[in-house]
């Protein structure tokens, strides 16, 4: 190994693109199915709306309650509105608000998160309000945000960033406090490194993988969050349809129209599903060492 | 000493491993870890095995006492321990034994105590599950008494302490009288106990060994990667590369006239001291301990021997025995001992 | 002996306490005391000692990793204050560390490439573009190939691993490294090695080693001057050739004595000393005298100074006059 010496029939030839995608697929199933899941979900809300033009706001009175069929894939609800285009474009509001929320939290929270695990000064300030946060069960702050700032988009994703920031600054500290004193922490320093590059380089890598898990929890989450807040009447106002507010709206048909349920029902559990998936994919492909002992 | 070790031999040992072969399950299929190992240590015998990390020591200490992790398993081989065959023994009876009749000193009593228990009840509760027909009052007397014996001041004290407000040397000794609170031991292997020590401790301990082997006319299995606490305590040392036993001999004669490369590149390799060789280059045995999994043809130290000729790659040596009760594992080591014979004749 | 040179590290009454919190009260362990030594350019300076003797806190105290509570750092000639950024940057691209466990020094997620590539972009040392090929030559210096570089450290060898680590510290081109047990972790077939490396880039580089280690047979090899700690002092301070024939203190004599030899002719027959190193069990007199054979009332008394018994060789001892004679050890320790 040490005299360097490496014959030409020992390099691998470089394999060609599909094979090397095929490779990578192998070796990260749960990151590819949630990301081909997750791409599904994209296509379907930005393809549909040219395949399938109507209106969601468009009222029916002749078209209300009907099952799914040609002419309304999905069906319609009480109003004759048709659940397909109000599913494309409550997930294109469910999405936004999610990764809006999700953006924020990452932000902050790693920033908060790196910051409190090696100043323990700031961290008395930080956990402080940060732990005082994550008593309150989810929901009800997220209904207390809402009830004080009024319904709204932006006050939705307020109300999820709050609520899973806390999360996430707990896990990078504690990745940041397992990490400060290791000994290739140490060694960085030694080497005359920042705290801002052994930050950056030498522990927050280490914190990728639960940050991932936590981030993509929150994403998966906030769309449930979202839909919790619009089953209550506190999400994106009406007539705005979000998934949240069509199972709200189904409730009283459940009986008579299961479709109008099902479908939001469905989407919102592929979205989750999607997103737990890649959370777990990446964490297993971001750490060495855990990829080397699965190999 | 010869005789010393052939005396040893020719009484039936307390432990007699034949052709032990280990293995861990893999998903590329099984490792072998440890390979065809012939090991026996006599009554009241300090056996020294000595190995480096991947050596298969450790693996095969765990065999002896069966608490082999759960991925690896005995391929083949004979354990006989006081002559019954603890491989065709069903594993009750083996936990029986074990604590009782052999017991194992770990590297760092600090995770084999239980953190969470008092010194005393741990070393009560050996006796509760081999001795039950001894008193509470009893236990609590030969807990004492044991602690006295390996040499903790303050005994009865002791008892109420909880492993964490014990230094390290005193957690070895409490680790060594729960081996031997029993009273029938006659089997300790003792893995690397000394290795988390400081070297003043060490001596203690190492010393603390020898007197109780002397006193309690038991054996030792002394497991290491230290060479100086072989040549200071063991009477005979089995030497293990990649699995294999590459070197078996009696203390003085294998310090003296190492017959394997291996064994002999070890030694050479220690720094000695002294003014005339200070700042010059040590001897060294280049390149690395071979992966466990990777093929094999040939002798497992081929790749890395000063003496290695053709068919050193070829065809595997056996352990063969030379005169004396020792045995090498090695095909030229007639021709090699009588060259260095004559080399340490002339310096 | 010609004069001497001008020392390249002269550190001076360097004093370092923790606090440390056990069942609900705070003590105080003061790990480095009044600990002064100098480093001679391309030699090796060794502290010897075990757990708990200070010897692993100094070495951050020299490296700058932990700040002293007292004392000064002079390196070359210009006393260091670390209050400035740049000025701690210029100091640790001169004085490195090599740690003991190649397994926790290195940072799992890096490639060996941009290991051995970090000191060169902290300091500045090289363009993007000439990185690789530095990195290349840095590892071919240490006996590795340039293909390494791509390997993450689990896929290397202990061996290899100290390599590594090595190679980051050489990679400034520093004047003085601080190597903290560099081989103790290592498998005794790698040993030999890593110490003709570090021995190699010695001569080669003309650097010089603070050297902590607890095994003395490879200080014997590899130091010019030799340091023995003891909760924190140091007890003993002498050329390497000096200490070895004649140790003075009788814990250098104990810790001697209780190497075990590779050699069964030479078994020793009774440990040297007896208890256990006590942070803290002694607040007056010396440290060492509830451990020691040849303790007299005066010990408990006051704390011996450190002083010279010759040139060069120093001792904090009250008896340590009495023990340049053999007479007195052959009679009490045998």
């Amino acid at each position: 190994m040490i005299d360097g010496r490496v014959s030409l029939a020992s390099v691998p030839r470089r394999p060609a693109l599909g094979e090397r995608l095929l490779l990578w697929v192998a070796s990260n199933p749960m990151l590819a199915i949630g990301m081909a899941m997750l791409t599904l979900l994209v296509l379907f809300t930005l393809l549909t709306p040219l395949l399938v033009p109507i209106d969601p706001l468009s009222i029916s009175a002749t078209a209300k309650l009907q099952p799914p069929g040609w002419e309304h894939p999905l069906g319609t609800d009480e109003l004759g509105r048709d659940q397909l285009s109000r599913l494309v474009v409550g997930g294109s509001i469910s999405l936004r608000i999610a990764i809006a929320a999700t953006a924020l939290t990452a932000v902050f929270g790693v920033a908060l998160g790196m910051v409190s695990g090696q100043y323990p000064a700031i961290d008395i300030v930080v956990s402080q309000i940060s732990d005082s946060l994550l008593i309150f069960p989810g929901v009800v702050l997220a209904i207390m945000i809402l009830a004080a700032l009024g319904p709204s988009e932006l006050n939705v994703i307020i109300a999820v960033f709050v609520l899973y920031v806390p999360r996430v600054i707990r896990t990078v500290r504690a990745a940041v406090i397992e990490y400060r004193d290791a000994d290739f922490v140490q060694a960085a320093r030694s080497l005359g490194a920042s705290d801002l590059r052994v930050l950056a380089l030498h522990i927050f890598p280490r914190a990728i993988g639960p940050t991932m898990v936590q981030l993509s929890l929150g994403f998966s989450s906030a769309i449930l969050v979202e839909a919790g807040l619009s089953f209550l009447g506190l999400g994106a106002p009406p007539p705005a349809p979000t998934w949240g507010g069509m199972i709200s709206g189904a409730r009283e048909y459940i009986r008579t129209a299961p479709w109008m349920m099902i479908a939001p029902g469905a989407i919102i559990t592929f979205a989750v599903l999607s997103l737990n998936l890649i959370g777990d994919g990446l964490r297993d492909m971001l750490d060495p060492r855990s990829r080397a002992a699965g190999q | 000493m010869i005789s010393d070790a052939s005396a040893v031999l020719t009484a039936s040992p307390v432990l007699d491993v034949r052709d032990l072969t280990i293995a861990f399950r893999h998903r590329a299929g099984p490792v072998q870890v440890v390979r065809g190992v012939d090991l026996s240590v006599g009554h009241g015998e300090i056996v020294g095995l000595v190995g480096e990390s991947g050596s298969g020591k450790s693996i095969f200490a765990r065999a002896i006492l069966g608490t082999l992790p759960r991925q690896a398993e005995v391929l083949e081989g004979k354990i006989a321990f006081s002559g019954s065959d603890l491989r065709r023994v069903p594993p009750s009876e083996v936990r029986q034994l074990r604590g009782d009749r052999m017991a194992l000193v770990p590297q760092e009593p600090m995770t084999s105590l239980n953190p969470a228990l008092r010194i005393g009840r741990q070393l009560t509760e050996v006796l509760e599950v081999h001795r039950p027909e001894i008193g509470s009052a009893a236990r609590t007397a030969r807990a004492i008494e044991m602690l006295d014996l390996v040499g903790v001041n303050l005994p009865g004290e002791r008892l109420a302490q909880y492993p964490h407000q014990l230094s390290g040397g005193l957690r070895q000794r409490v680790a060594i009288a729960m081996a031997l609170i029993c009273g029938r031991v006659e089997l300790l292997i003792a893995d690397e106990p000394t290795t988390a020590l400081d070297v003043t401790i060490q001596a203690q301990i190492l010393d603390l060994f020898v007197r109780l082997q002397e006193q309690q006319r038991m054996s030792v299995l002394l497991i290491t990667h230290d060479l100086g606490v072989i040549a200071q305590t063991a009477q005979r040392v089995a030497v293990m590369y990649a699995g294999e036993l590459v070197e078996v001999a009696g203390v003085n004669e294998l310090f003296a006239m190492p017959h394997h490369p291996y064994t002999r590149g070890l030694l050479d390799s220690l720094p000695r001291g002294g003014n005339a060789a200070r700042k010059s280059h040590l001897p060294s045995i280049e390149g690395t301990v071979p992966s466990p999994a990777a093929p094999r043809q040939g002798c497992a130290f081929a790749d890395r021997c000063a003496f290695r000729v053709d068919i050193c790659g070829r065809r595997a040596p056996m352990l063969e025995a030379t005169t004396s009760g020792r045995s090498v594992r090695c095909h030229r080591w007639q021709e090699l001992a009588d060259r260095f014979a004559c080399r340490d004749a002339v310096t | 002996m010609s004069t001497p040179a001008p020392p390249l590290l002269q550190a001076s009454g360097l004093r370092k306490r923790y606090r440390l919190r056990s069942a609900g009260a705070v003590r105080q362990i003061t790990a480095v005391d009044d600990v002064s030594i100098q480093l001679v350019p391309g030699q090796t300076l060794a502290i010897v000692g075990e757990s708990g003797c200070g010897k692993s806190t100094l070495a951050k105290l020299v490296t700058q990793l932990e700040t002293a509570d007292a004392g000064e750092l002079v390196f070359d000639g210009r006393p260091i204050s670390i209050r400035s950024r740049s000025e701690r940057l210029r100091f640790s691209r001169d004085v490195q560390m090599v740690f003991q466990d190649p397994y926790g020094s290195l940072t799992p997620h890096f490639r060996v490439g941009s290991l051995v590539a970090e000191p060169l972009s902290v300091h500045r040392l090289a363009s993007a573009t000439a990185v690789r090929k530095r990195v290349a030559e840095i590892l071919s210096s240490v006996g590795l190939g340039p293909e390494i570089a791509g390997r993450f450290p689990h896929e290397l060898s202990g061996g290899q691993r100290q390599r590594v680590s090595i190679a980051r510290a050489i990679a400034t081109r520093p004047r003085l490294i601080v190597c903290d047990e560099p081989v103790s972790a290592l498998d005794v077939s790698v040993r030999s090695q890593i110490v003709n490396l570090l021995l190699d880039l010695q001569r080669d580089l003309g650097l010089s080693y603070l050297f902590i280690s607890h095994d003395l047979a490879l200080v014997d090899h590899i130091a010019d001057t030799v340091c023995v700690m003891y909760l924190g002092r140091i007890v003993e301070q002498a050329p390497a050739a000096v200490f070895f024939a004649a140790p003075r203190h009788p814990y250098s004599r104990a810790l001697m004595s209780s190497s075990p030899v590779p050699d069964p002719r030479r078994r020793n027959n009774a440990p040297a000393v007896q208890g256990e190193v006590e942070a803290g069990a002694i607040s007056t007199g010396c440290r060492f005298r509830n451990r020691c054979p040849l303790a007299v009332d005066r010990c408990a008394q006051s704390d011996p100074p450190l002083d010279p018994v010759a040139p060069g060789h120093l001792v904090a001892c009250h008896r340590a006059e009495e023990l340049g004679t053999r007479a007195l050890w052959t009679a009490q320790l045998g």
